[in-house]
């Protein structure tokens, strides 16, 4: 009796095995289950648990890679520009690996690369870890009392690839008795750089032991982790007014928005829609950025819809970068073309608006029957040689006209073309050092009495 | 009864053994069974490491193909990274393969590959290619433009495959369309003048635009080393060979390369040309100037020759007004001999590198096939690139065709235009020989014409001709 039911409890327990056995070896010859969409989603756009919050301090055990090599002290009190080597003091952070220095010696600016590292980026477009990277580098020389800059090559101050930017090692102290710190191999030794044809340069070896110890040590941008600083959440869908009404809220957020673009300026667009209840145009200025299929969607008189992340920086203010494009299969955050030659016309505003309301900044704007009273042109070596700021009075209101290098018939246009004149313009009201300004882009939007 | 109840304990046994290796538990028994198929996907977790230099904009192409490939695989984890450029890559994979690091995938040029094969660590292709349940179909291999395939084979044994084509480039010549419109200006498609009227050639073409702008450098070329190697293969003269003997290696200090050499050094001496290393940076910064000096003059370039794939660094900035400064042409590069054309083969390749685990190989196999023969990833990686696709499908796709429709002279058809022009030349494309060595060649090669044209005019010919010698000898002197 008790074998027959052993025997029984034992089929039983065979057959449920058999075939659950069935069952599971079919699924095992297919290929793995798909995960679906909103599986993928969720596991990819999480925030970490210590968003907003980065704090490292390197572990003292480690060796200390930036005084493994040594600084030629000889002739750091020449022109960095002449000799290649020279004392600096900081001008401008811009980035990580990019600084801008004032040369003591010549009394000008330099724009230095940071030889053998390249950092994420964290202005004009944001990338993950980028923002740690720029604060280290500020932290660490913002609290040297001397920093020098050296070239790769003795008495030659070389540039990049862009032949604006000169390519330096970064030596700081924080006082006189210490010894000088090779900041570019400081950022490798902290996880916060990848190489950049590192082992090629002067100090090689030792930069390329400083990032494989990064490596092996998975420091910061290779810890595997995400980067609190970094926004990684899917994007806030927001009208530009929600947007230009709480830059500080959104900054460093992706956000999703609709608008039309009115002009393309600085590798950017300026887009604005129209809000209901306030019956005004919001403005906002995105930047393009270097992607090959920008130019094919960034155009004047589309309407769009767009992805990108919102950033308020020192360097270019209040913006939104880091847009993507596909004409294949495009994702929810690749732009979209919404619609095509919409028509484009300015606000007409008062001098006083211009001036005093200043959720009209980056809007299409025309201001009527200004009087040039007196001009500016800039004179330099860059693209804005040949621009001009007018100054004009409207009914007792001073308003300024800042123009782009304007050109007619394939010449750059002079005083002369406003000297005196009375002009209506259509333009995009923007800020400069804080000051409200009209800008204008080309002849063709102005008005000449 | 002993009997059956023995019979049914074996059944139950056995169910349970395989509902355990079907849990993903990993057990023994299953990696025995997945070792003895030594080429299955594998369902258990796995992590593939791929090294690229991919910028943001690329990497959000590759994710999102990512993304797409967990949708079939959700048990193998792409963990791909940017470690700087191709050179930081090389360097890194070296570094990582002592110590047994190596990741699974990497970004490769030919002369990598030859110097991680010293090390055994790289994995022949072949065996996954050819393998009958996770191989390639013959469709899927001669979708493959046949030229990009054939340089994974180039490494000595032609039955191996040690690469298979990402994306590829090549040089092109870009000009100033608008002012070689204005000045009646021909296009030149060789390098040396015939007689004092062959206006196609270079050589007359620079000379005319030294005359009409005499501030300009009319001709700037990016990669020495490029234009030393293509110039060998244009003019057939040695430039390496894959043997045996290290000496036998390099054979480019030979009369026929000073004699190119001293051609470009005159013009380099007359003002009529310069490179990125006389230069100090990309020429085509030069080319695109659009900004006076100190002295109120503005320096530029007429012709600038560089990859393809930077196109957009090639085409000036819209100026604020909404104009271009001028309109961008492109046409292959000029050559020595119209009946042996010759451009460089230029653009990332992929290796696979040994792991300790074989399932990590058997799953990057199966990411590689993913992308690289997917057309939609190709046709989209190279909009956003500028580099072509390697599948000829590709080309097929409707947003590709779109795309490629809208090849213009500006900033948003030029790399439309490049694509086609690259493609146009498909049948020129050439690679080297890559040996272990053969990066110190084109390192050398490249330094020895910067050092050659830009010497100054009192350094005599035997001053000159020991350059070459002194080249040679550090290529044999670095791999002895």
């Amino acid at each position: 009796m008790k074998n027959k039911k052993f025997i029984k409890i034992l089929s039983l327990l065979t057959v449920v095995s058999v075939l659950l056995s069935a069952v599971l070896l079919s699924s095992c010859q297919k290929a793995p289950p798909a995960v679906t969409d909103a599986e993928t989603t969720s596991a990819g756009t999480d925030q970490p648990e210590d968003a907003g919050v980065w704090e490292y301090t390197r572990d003292p055990s480690l060796p200390d890679f930036a005084t493994r090599v040594k600084l030629n002290a000889s002739n750091i009190d020449g022109d960095f520009e002449k000799t290649g080597r020279g004392r600096v003091t900081v001008e401008q952070f811009i980035d990580g690996d990019t600084v801008h220095f004032w040369n003591n010696s010549k009394s000008s600016v330099i724009k230095a690369r940071f030889l053998a590292i390249d950092t994420p980026e964290s202005t004009g477009k944001v990338e993950p870890w980028g923002k740690p990277a720029s604060r280290y580098t500020k932290s660490k020389l913002e609290k040297a009392a001397e920093i020098v800059l050296e070239s790769s090559t003795e008495g030659v101050a070389e540039v990049d690839s862009t032949g604006e930017r000169y390519l330096c090692w970064v030596w700081y102290r924080n006082t006189g008795d210490d010894t000088w710190r090779n900041l570019n191999i400081e950022i490798l030794s902290d996880g916060l750089a990848m190489g950049k044809s590192t082992s090629s340069t002067l100090y090689g070896t030792v930069a390329m032991e400083a990032l494989t110890s990064a490596r092996n040590e998975k420091l910061n941008l290779y810890s595997g982790k995400k980067d609190p600083l970094f926004y990684y959440g899917s994007a806030v869908e927001l009208s530009i007014k929600s947007l230009v009404l709480n830059k500080s809220t959104y900054s460093g957020t992706k956000v999703r928005f609709e608008g039309v673009v009115t002009k393309e300026s600085g590798g950017g667009i300026y887009m604005e829609s129209f809000d209901e209840d306030t019956q005004q145009y919001y403005g906002v200025y995105v930047y393009g950025g270097f992607a090959a299929l920008a130019p094919k969607f960034l155009v004047p008189g589309y309407k769009l819809l767009l992805t990108g992340t919102a950033d308020d920086n020192e360097s270019f203010g209040f913006q939104v970068s880091g847009l993507s494009f596909s004409l294949i299969n495009p994702t929810d955050d690749d732009t979209k073309i919404l619609e095509k030659d919409v028509a484009v016309k300015p606000t007409l505003i008062s001098a006083k608006d211009l001036n005093e309301n200043e959720t009209l900044e980056n809007t299409f704007v025309r201001l009527e029957n200004l009087k040039v009273t007196s001009i500016y042109t800039t004179q330099s070596t860059t693209d804005s040689d040949g621009a001009m700021t007018l100054t004009c009075d409207a009914d007792g209101t001073t308003v300024t006209v800042r123009t782009v290098r304007l050109t007619q018939d394939g010449k750059t246009v002079t005083e002369e073309y406003f000297s005196g004149k009375t002009i209506s313009v259509n333009g995009i009201s923007t800020t400069y050092n804080g000051k409200p300004q009209l800008k204008l882009f080309t002849l063709a939007d102005c008005e000449v009495k | 009864m002993k009997k059956i109840i023995a019979l049914l304990l074996l059944a139950f046994v056995l169910c349970s053994g395989l509902l355990t290796a079907c849990s993903g538990g990993g057990t023994s028994t299953d990696t025995n069974a997945t070792e003895a198929k030594s080429h299955t996907i594998p369902t258990e977790n796995v992590e593939v490491v791929f090294y690229h230099t991919m910028g943001k904009n690329l990497r959000d192409v590759l994710v999102k193909y990512i993304e797409a490939f967990n949708k079939t695989y959700p048990n193998i984890t792409i963990n791909e990274q940017s470690i700087g450029g191709y050179d930081d890559v090389r360097d890194q994979i070296i570094t990582e393969i002592q110590a047994g690091k190596q990741p699974a995938i990497a970004y490769c040029y030919p002369d990598h590959v030859a110097t991680y094969l010293k090390s055994k660590k790289v994995v022949d292709l072949a065996e996954y290619i050819n393998d009958k349940e996770i191989g390639l179909t013959e469709a899927q291999v001669k979708d493959f433009i046949a030229g990009y395939y054939s340089e994974g084979q180039q490494f000595g044994d032609t039955s191996k495959m040690y690469t298979l084509p990402f994306s590829k480039s090549t040089e092109v010549m870009y000009y100033n369309k608008t002012f070689f419109e204005q000045n009646s200006l021909k296009v030149p498609d060789h390098w040396f003048a015939a007689n004092d009227s062959d206006d196609t050639s270079m050589e007359y073409v620079i000379k005319k635009i030294k005359e009409i702008d005499p501030s300009s450098i009319p001709l700037g070329y990016d990669s020495e080393a490029n234009w030393f190697i293509t110039m060998t293969e244009q003019l057939k003269t040695p430039y390496t060979q894959a043997v045996d003997n290290v000496a036998d290696r390099f054979l480019f200090n030979n009369e026929q390369n000073m004699d190119f050499c001293n051609k470009f050094r005159t013009w380099c001496q007359n003002g009529y040309m310069t490179t990125q290393a006389i230069y100090g940076a990309y020429t085509s910064g030069l080319f695109t100037n659009n900004k006076a000096n100190d002295d109120g003059v503005i320096i530029r370039s007429y012709i600038s020759i560089g990859s393809s794939a930077g196109a957009t660094y090639q085409c000036p900035a819209k100026s604020d007004d909404g104009t271009y400064p001028f309109e961008v042409g492109i046409a292959s590069i000029p050559q020595a001999d119209q009946s042996n054309k010759k451009v460089i083969s230029q653009g990332p390749s992929l290796c696979m590198l040994k792991q300790k685990d074989s399932k990590v190989n058997d799953a990057a196999w199966a990411f590689m096939k993913f992308l690289l023969t997917s057309s939609e990833f190709q046709a989209e990686f190279s909009m956003a690139s500028g580099y072509v696709p390697v599948l000829k499908s590709a080309f097929e796709l409707e947003p590709y065709k779109e795309f490629l429709s809208g090849a213009n002279n500006n900033k948003d058809g030029i790399a439309a235009l490049s694509a086609k022009i690259c493609m146009e030349q498909e049948s020129a494309y050439f690679t080297s020989p890559a040996f272990v060595g053969s990066s110190d060649a084109r390192d050398e090669v490249g330094k020895l014409l910067v050092a050659y044209i830009s010497a100054a005019s009192t350094v005599s010919d035997a001053e000159l001709k020991q350059l070459f010698t002194d080249a040679y000898n550090r290529c044999i002197t670095l791999n002895q």
